[in-house]
């Protein structure tokens, strides 16, 4: 039993105490003055009836006729006005003092019945008096007052008094016993719902409230049964519709970042993490600034912030990998109309690629106009500066046409790589002939164009490497790519270096080398070098005669060949270009 | 807002701002170096006209910082802090004068070929930009230790300055049309070795502002 039960029983009982005591009391209070009153009247009456007596009969001495006519139980008192006791039915007179004194005496002079309970001292017990105003008798004015004893009265009174309490007690007890019985049917089950709503409260909606008890709780476990069904069931909905946009926002491609008013990041998804290279742990609650370290982004979010329509823009990454984002910033309104509590949805596109691709695209076309145009505007000039009369000199136009043709050839050269490449491209290998040979024998043959080139500049030609590799090749093809590779290795050394091609067995692949000593390659060139016109220094690459597409051409012969090419190199110390071709 | 909440709102606002200032010097030196090995002329002038936008904040982070000390009185470690954001924007700032002045080296080598492809102060820029970031992630974490850390990175810094000078002098003793080109490229390096030095100033005022005591990171 705990505290708050202990005090509610106390209250019951106190409750029941004071109803039944207040009824017992006051069943008491009624009897008593019901049983005084009866007194009264009974001792009104036998005032009369002596009264009538006395006027009506004739008596020698008047205390012996009260002897006579008195009952038993009733004393009979007559007092003169005075005071002076004349008769008493059952007092000796003559030790009786005077009455005048007497409160019923003294109210039934002044012609009002006079009544009084007290202890009386003649008879030595306590008596109700009623005393009749004054009555004439034969001689002289009289009080007549009649008495009766209480003590039986009290008795009666007392025995019932004493039921009626008994019967309070026993009321008392079953009354108490009665709220006990149906606080527990009440009470009990409140606890059970209490246990169930902490359950609930808690999340364990799996909880079921079970109450064997009466209708009215039964019907409120039951209400709660169902809530906690129906708290399930969208809970369940919630839930689902949570993980699945969990489930979307983690899977897009896109970057995408959730950050507050302040610009600190809520929400981050893994594509951004990825794009960022950013360790997931660390960067909640960081500020973008911090985390993404690009005032752009900040610029970005801040006129988001500011904005009501959606903002976009290009965001460049400067660093060594030169990220370019598209960025879409969108200001979510708070759900209330309040002014604060906005937040940003940043949603962010790796478009580093397809701007790389599209960059590769307009430098094609550029540097093919500008390619094709140097030649025949060289040409042109010439051949117009002949027909304006310099034709009469046949030294200078002799020189002027030679001029000519050597353009002419090179844009025939630029004409025939472009031709080749885009057969390689469209052929794909594709009604090549291959045939098996050693790889050895082609390095010779590529050796053979390069002589004279190498010779001139005192170039060491070696060649290193394992003899009778079997690979299925076209030999024109295949001879051509390592003279390109050849070619710009001689062209970018400097005078008596070394050129070395070497050749190894790498798995089911042929690694073909070619290793020069000469300038080398910027490392962010590199990744473009196999591009069509890509040139490392224009000017230079011009005057040492390439069309730009040496590399690119390489490339698609390795690929026809169902193989790869690769670089490495370092500014000032070489380049070496691989082929890998498959084995036989 | 409870007083001491409110002073820590401002305190964190105003890191943040100097956190916008420092990235947007980083990428002062990015877009300088970008300019210089591509020979971007615009993106050169663009640096210089931006560098006003960085002079700005560090007038207004200074007089956020006073008014800071004047409104809320900060005292010991508070104060310290304040004072180091102070103390951080001057460094920023000279730091983003350095980004201008490689822009106008760069402006001044207009049109030369570089007589040698440029290694080593790339290298430097890059170690510059990673010292850059690092330090004001320290600065935003109060993470003294990565702040010291920084001071190996400068001292890598360092010998590449050694390195590019000595090259430098060797071509210009061969080559006399060198010169100019030479002289230049060795602003540059000169530059980029402040650069780093001026990062290592930040860590020692961040390792200031976190302990009270001052340290040397460039000896």
């Amino acid at each position: 039993m705990n505290k708050s039960q202990v005090r509610r029983y106390v209250g019951y009982f106190i409750i029941i105490a004071l109803a039944v005591g207040v009824i017992s009391l006051s069943a008491g209070i009624l009897f008593r003055r019901d049983a005084y009153n009866r007194t009264i009247g009974i001792l009104d009456r036998a005032n009369t009836v002596t009264w009538n007596i006395l006027t009506s009969t004739e008596y020698d001495t008047i205390d012996d006729y009260i002897n006579r006519i008195a009952v038993d139980d009733v004393r009979i008192t007559i007092i003169r006005s005075d005071g002076i006791v004349v008769a008493d039915s059952q007092a000796d007179i003559s030790k009786l003092d005077n009455h005048a004194d007497r409160p019923e005496l003294l109210s039934a002079l002044n012609g009002v019945p006079g009544r009084s309970k007290r202890f009386s001292d003649s008879l030595g017990e306590n008596l109700v008096y009623v005393a009749m105003p004054l009555v004439d008798l034969s001689n002289g004015s009289y009080v007549i007052r009649s008495a009766m004893s209480v003590q039986d009265i009290d008795k009666a009174l007392g025995e019932i008094l004493g039921r009626i309490a008994f019967t309070g007690i026993i009321t008392f007890l079953a009354l108490s016993m009665l709220s006990f019985l149906s606080e527990r049917r009440i009470i009990a089950p409140l606890a059970d719902i209490q246990k169930a709503a902490e359950a609930f409260s808690g999340g364990n909606l799996d909880y079921f409230l079970s109450i064997p008890g009466p209708e009215d709780v039964r019907v409120v476990a039951e209400t709660l049964n169902d809530m906690a069904e129906a708290l399930k069931y969208r809970l369940n909905e919630i839930t689902k519709g949570k993980n699945e946009l969990a489930a979307v926002f983690s899977s897009m491609m896109e970057a995408v970042v959730v950050l507050d008013e302040s610009l600190s990041i809520r929400h981050i998804n893994r594509s951004a993490l990825k794009i960022m290279e950013l360790p997931e742990s660390d960067v909640y609650g960081r500020s973008l600034i911090e985390t993404f370290m690009n005032s752009d982004l900040q610029s970005l979010a801040e006129e988001t912030l500011a904005s009501q329509s959606p903002v976009e823009r290009d965001i460049t990454f400067n660093g060594d990998r030169n990220l370019i984002l598209h960025a879409h910033g969108t200001r979510i309104p708070p759900a209330d109309d309040k002014t604060t509590g906005n937040a940003i949805v940043l949603v962010m596109n790796d478009i580093t690629r397809t701007q790389h691709l599209e960059n590769m695209r307009r430098d094609f076309v550029a540097n093919v106009s500008h390619e094709l145009k140097t030649p025949i505007t060289n040409v042109k000039g010439y051949l117009e500066t002949l027909a304006d009369g310099v034709m009469d000199d046949p030294e200078t136009a002799k020189r002027f046409l030679a001029i000519s043709i050597r353009n002419a050839d090179r844009l025939n050269a630029i004409l025939d790589d472009l031709l080749s490449l885009s057969r390689l491209e469209q052929q794909g290998g594709e009604g090549l002939e291959f045939e098996i040979r050693p790889l050895d024998d082609i390095i010779g043959g590529a050796f053979q164009y390069c002589t004279l080139k190498s010779s001139d500049k005192g170039i060491d030609m070696r060649f290193e490497g394992e003899k009778n590799l079997l690979a299925s090749v076209n030999t024109l093809l295949m001879e051509q790519a390592l003279n390109n590779l050849i070619d710009n290795a001689v062209k970018y050394s400097n005078e008596g270096a070394v050129v070395t091609v070497h050749i190894e067995k790498n798995g089911g692949m042929a690694d073909i080398s070619v290793i020069d000593e000469g300038i080398g390659i910027p490392a962010k060139d590199l990744p473009r070098i196999f591009e069509r016109f890509y040139r490392v220094d224009k000017a230079r690459s011009r005057e040492l005669g390439g069309t730009g597409l040496g590399l690119a051409i390489v490339k698609h012969i390795a690929i026809v060949h169902r193989g790869s090419v690769k670089v490495n190199s370092e500014l000032g110390r070489g380049s070496t270009f691989t082929i890998s071709v498959p084995l036989q | 807002m409870r007083p001491r909440e409110q002073y820590l709102e401002s305190l964190r606002d105003l890191k943040k701002e100097i956190m916008k200032m420092g990235v947007l010097v980083e990428e002062a030196l990015g877009k300088a170096m970008k300019a210089l090995t591509e020979q971007d002329f615009e993106l050169g002038v663009s640096i210089i006209e931006d560098d006003e936008t960085i002079n700005r904040m560090e007038l207004d982070i200074e007089d956020r910082c006073i008014a800071l000390i004047a409104t809320e009185q900060p005292v010991a470690g508070d104060l310290r802090h304040v004072i180091t954001g102070m103390k951080i924007v001057t460094q920023l700032e000279r730091m983003g004068d350095h980004a201008v002045h490689i822009a106008k080296s760069m402006l001044r080598l207009k049109g030369q070929d570089f007589k040698k492809p440029l290694i080593d102060i790339p290298r430097m820029a890059e170690l510059c930009m990673i010292m850059n970031k690092e330090v004001l992630s320290a600065f935003m974490d109060d993470d003294a230790d990565r702040a010291t850390e920084l001071a190996d990175m400068d001292e890598e810094v360092d010998a590449l300055h050694e390195k590019v000078q000595r090259e430098m002098f060797t071509g210009m003793v061969e080559d006399e049309s060198f010169l100019p080109q030479a002289l230049q490229l060795t602003y540059i390096s000169r530059y980029l070795e402040r650069y780093a030095d001026h990062i290592t100033n930040i860590s020692e005022w961040i390792i200031y502002g976190k302990t009270g005591n001052h340290v040397d990171l460039n000896c």
